[in-house]
């Protein structure tokens, strides 16, 4: 999974004037991991926000939204004190952190830096659609454990059908299983079942249906 | 029929949320419900666009507007996705007679008992941003200067997604609707925790929701949070 998250940075900065990406994921005890990076400035410069108490990548965690920034001396600086001085030597002028979440389950944050030249709004699209598919992929990882992925339909769950969230729901508390967890659970059911997710969804919600406590 | 002492305490209202601990969430999901009052609607629904350009819900004055604007989105057609891609709004269709405009959408609207329609964009400059949407259970007709008040109800949401701090900037736009559209999540995971946990329907459950932070005065998204990590807790 590392190998594909690495690689996700890799695309990231191929697809968009970037100085670097990171990805920073977040165990549940509270520890953080730089488990991607393009390079190792920018790998310090994740960890030093760890160091320091501070930074974008903190802050998208705990606000569980974006934080785009893009002017680290102006806007960065009254914000990190301690940090944007460490992100504008390392030659980062604009840092856009978007946590990789569906819901209440946070699993991480990817974390993009740019020079001189910030991202344009098809570029902030272009990170935001970054950002699903490494949520994607976490969230595979979680189900596969590094071996053989489930279909990526990740996209359909965050297509607005709120159904599948409610579901989502309703599998933790039947299951007794963390929400996160609960998806993964969803996700292996429908496919061994040939059923789509939504229709899964649709099912639990009435009542008519629930996955087993064992993962398919 | 617009009701103007209800118009006025819509606005009164509104500026008072407007100014401190704003919260989109819950500024929508009130705005929705206040909507419902003054237009005399049966419901009334919100949608945002995603980043990706997809139609998401965001918040509705009942279930019934829940349902509608889930059933747009479902069949991809529908007066709130039509205003979404025009930017014009929908003003006065007749349910009855709209099965040649969304052959999927309007006979299922009528089943469930809705006669009238109305969609109105919500416009920020040359974007779309999202769209509100009235039912009513009888072909309710707005007029002219009432189609005027409601799109300006529409505005009004408009600006408070870009009011929180003077969203000029496409990167604080950004952070404001991602946010909320998330929110908007975690609010819906909870609900299926809750009615799962003390065996009531969704709609109950959301009841709760909004009851405890109108209570406790918290945003609907801390009190969810609250709920799915208590019942997490006590499960696992």
């Amino acid at each position: 999974m590392v190998a594909t998250l690495d690689s996700l940075c890799a695309v990231a900065c191929q697809q968009l004037p970037l100085t670097g990406a990171a990805i920073t994921l977040v165990p549940s005890v509270g520890s953080h991991t730089v488990a991607a990076a393009s390079s190792a400035t920018t790998r310090e410069l994740e960890e030093a926000q760890f160091g320091v108490g501070e930074g974008p990548t903190r802050d998208a965690f705990t606000s569980r939204r974006p934080v785009l920034v893009a002017d680290l001396t102006l806007a960065g600086l009254p914000r990190w004190p301690g940090w944007a001085p460490v992100a504008v030597r390392a030659g980062a002028a604009a840092a856009y952190a978007l946590p990789l979440h569906v819901g209440a389950s946070i699993f991480g944050v990817l974390t993009l830096y740019a020079g001189s030249r910030p991202l344009d709004p098809e570029g902030l699209r272009t990170a935001l659609v970054l950002a699903d598919i490494a949520t994607d992929i976490l969230l595979d990882g979680r189900a596969a454990d590094g071996g053989s992925t489930l279909p990526p339909d990740l996209g359909d769950i965050l297509g607005g059908h709120a159904h599948v969230y409610q579901a989502q729901g309703m599998v933790m508390v039947a299951l007794g299983v963390g929400l996160a967890e609960a998806l993964v659970r969803m996700r292996a059911h429908a496919w061994a079942t040939g059923q789509d997710l939504g229709a899964l969804a649709t099912e639990i919600v009435s009542g008519r249906q629930m996955p087993t406590a064992d993962p398919g | 029929m617009i009701s103007l002492p209800d118009l006025s305490d819509f606005f009164v209202d509104v500026a008072d949320t407007l100014v401190d601990d704003f919260d989109l969430v819950d500024f929508l999901d009130h705005l929705t419900e206040k909507a419902a009052t003054v237009s005399g609607a049966a419901a009334v629904g919100l949608v945002l666009s995603d980043h990706q350009g997809r139609v998401r819900f965001m918040a509705a004055s009942n279930e019934s507007g829940k349902m509608l604007e889930l059933l747009q989105i479902q069949n991809h057609e529908g007066p709130c996705l039509e205003a979404l891609s025009t930017g014009v709004p929908v003003v006065n269709a007749d349910l009855a007679h709209a099965a040649d405009r969304w052959p999927r959408f309007a006979p299922r609207a009528l089943e469930a008992g809705f006669q009238s329609v109305h969609a109105f964009p919500m416009r920020l400059r040359s974007q779309v941003i999202g769209a509100l949407n009235i039912f009513g259970t009888q072909d309710a007709r707005f007029e002219p200067d009432e189609v005027r008040v409601v799109q300006a109800l529409a505005d009004v949401a408009t600006i408070a997604i870009i009011q929180e701090r003077n969203l000029v900037q496409a990167e604080l736009l950004t952070e404001q609707l991602q946010g909320a559209l998330n929110s908007r999540i975690v609010i819906e995971q909870a609900k299926g925790a809750l009615a799962q946990g003390d065996g009531i329907t969704t709609a109950e459950a959301f009841d709760l929701l909004r009851t405890r932070a109108r209570q406790e005065r918290r945003r609907l998204v801390d009190v969810a949070s609250e709920v799915l990590s208590d019942l997490e807790r006590a499960d696992s």
